[in-house]
Order: C-alpha cells, then sequence, then structure tokens
C-alpha cells in the first residue's frame, strides 16, 4: 500500500489523478497548505507527497526543502507548468520524482508507477557487502 | 583527524587511489572506498555504481550506507542526497578544486578538509572538479 499525500490550494486539481489510481493499491490524503502538510507528515507515515509550486502559505519548493530536512526519504512530484529546463533547474538538487502538469490524469498516474517500480528496481540491486579489493 | 572508519570517492573509470574524481556522484562510474585504521590507509577497493534515475538520490544513499562508508568527498551534491547522507550518518566532506584522488583522500585524513555546508549544495548537474 502506497500512502500519498496531495497539497494543493484546490482539491479538485487530483480530482482525475485519483480517479486513475482506483484499483490500485494507494491510498490518499489532502490539505491545503504546506503548514498542515507538514504536521500530517509528522503523525503518519507517508511514502509520496505531491504538491502544487504555489501554496497559500509557501513555494511548493519551500515545502520540499523543509521535509527532506526532516526526512530525505520522501519522495516528491510537482505540478508545474514550466518548461522542462526550467524545471530541471529550479528542482532537481531536491530529488523531485517528476513533474506533473498543474492537472494531473491517468497518463501520469501510469507515469508515476512506472518510475516508482524503476527506482525500485535499481534499489534492489545496491546492497552488496563489500567493494572489489584492487 | 580521521582515525578510522570507510572514506568513498565518486570516481570516473576504475577508480583507486591513483585514479579521478567524478563530478557528479549520482553518475560516477565507481565508488574508491578507502578504508582508514589509526589515521593509515589499510585497504583500497571499488564498487561498481547504479544506475541513475530521476529522484532516485537515495539510492547511491542506501548503497553507501549498506556498504559502511563513513565519508564520502564530493565535488557538488544536491540537497536531497546531501540531507540523506546526513540522515544516514555519513559525513560529507567538500572539494571542488582538485581531480586527483589520492590528496583528498590525505587532506580528510589529516582533517583538513572541510564538511560541506547546507548552503553550498547545488541543483542539477552536481559540482565541478
Amino acid at each position: 500500500m502506497i500512502h500519498v499525500l496531495l497539497v494543493s490550494r484546490e482539491k479538485t486539481v487530483f480530482k482525475e489523478l485519483e480517479a486513475a489510481f482506483a484499483d490500485i493499491k494507494i491510498t490518499f490524503d489532502w490539505t491545503n497548505s504546506a503548514q498542515n502538510a507538514l504536521s500530517m507528515l509528522s503523525k503518519e507515515k507517508f511514502d509520496l507527497f505531491i504538491t502544487e509550486e504555489q501554496l497559500p502559505d509557501t513555494t511548493g519548493r519551500d515545502l520540499i526543502e523543509k521535509i527532506l530536512f526532516k526526512n530525505a526519504m520522501m519522495d516528491s512530484v510537482v505540478l508545474s507548468a514550466l518548461s522542462h529546463d526550467d524545471f530541471h533547474e529550479a528542482y532537481e538538487g531536491l530529488g523531485v520524482l517528476m513533474q506533473f502538469p498543474l492537472v494531473p490524469g491517468k497518463k501520469q498516474a501510469r507515469d508515476l508507477l512506472d518510475h516508482l517500480n524503476r527506482i525500485a528496481r535499481i534499489a534492489s540491486r545496491t546492497s552488496k557487502p563489500k567493494g572489489e579489493q584492487i | 583527524m580521521m582515525k578510522s572508519g570507510r572514506i568513498a570517492v565518486p570516481s570516473n573509470g576504475q577508480g583507486g587511489l591513483d585514479g579521478t574524481r567524478a563530478g557528479h556522484f549520482g553518475h560516477c562510474d565507481v565508488f574508491t572506498f578507502v578504508d582508514v585504521e589509526d589515521g593509515e590507509i589499510k585497504e583500497v577497493s571499488i564498487l561498481q555504481n547504479q544506475e541513475h534515475a530521476q529522484g532516485g538520490c537515495m539510492v547511491p544513499v542506501n548503497l553507501l550506507s549498506d556498504n559502511r562508508v563513513t565519508a564520502l568527498i564530493v565535488g557538488g551534491i544536491g540537497m536531497r542526497p546531501l540531507m540523506g547522507f546526513k540522515q544516514v550518518g555519513i559525513d560529507v566532506y567538500h572539494d571542488d578544486q582538485r581531480a586527483e584522488i589520492e590528496p583528498v583522500v590525505k587532506d580528510l585524513i589529516a582533517g583538513n578538509l572541510a564538511e560541506i555546508t547546507n548552503d553550498q549544495v547545488c541543483g542539477g548537474g552536481g559540482g565541478q572538479i
């Protein structure tokens, strides 16, 4: 079961995305501010959060930074209208999994699952006892 | 001064103490491991890096943690992996001037290399050496 926190000014932006995940074991919680998001993340276990770039009390980027300071393992996705290059410039040091359009839907749900599975496959190959002596 | 531990250096090609450092730790070919005991280099080994995926910053964090690394030397690093390394107990040191592995390793052991600070993180391609 994947637990996802959605952060946006209006819940409706995630309507299609939630519907696309209806048949998959993913649970969603939603909040409309960074402050609430930080509070929820401190109380419950989430695997991923998806945020808008602009929130009522701060930016999505600022929220990601605050979360990373507490838990760098938390994956993030950002809804953004930036070009690919501008998004890369603005966010890559923060290790954002993916850029979604402002209203994500079925395609993004499929892409996200594929990407999470790819990272899981890579991660499963990482545990090795020791380096090769040279 | 570093008395004991395992240093990891993102490296080009085959790595090794006489090799060169890679500018982006997530995309390096191998990690050169230097085991230190009593302030001396005891053993040098290498570990192949894993495939890099966008947002997969925690893969190298877990890889180095699983391999008992205690210190990492980078030319640049993003905020997420830096926080990740700190949170798993790996100290991250910074040198963006020298391409060679051996002098920066010796400086770290001698206590002459500074830990990277949060305001030195980069966004994207990592630092240059």
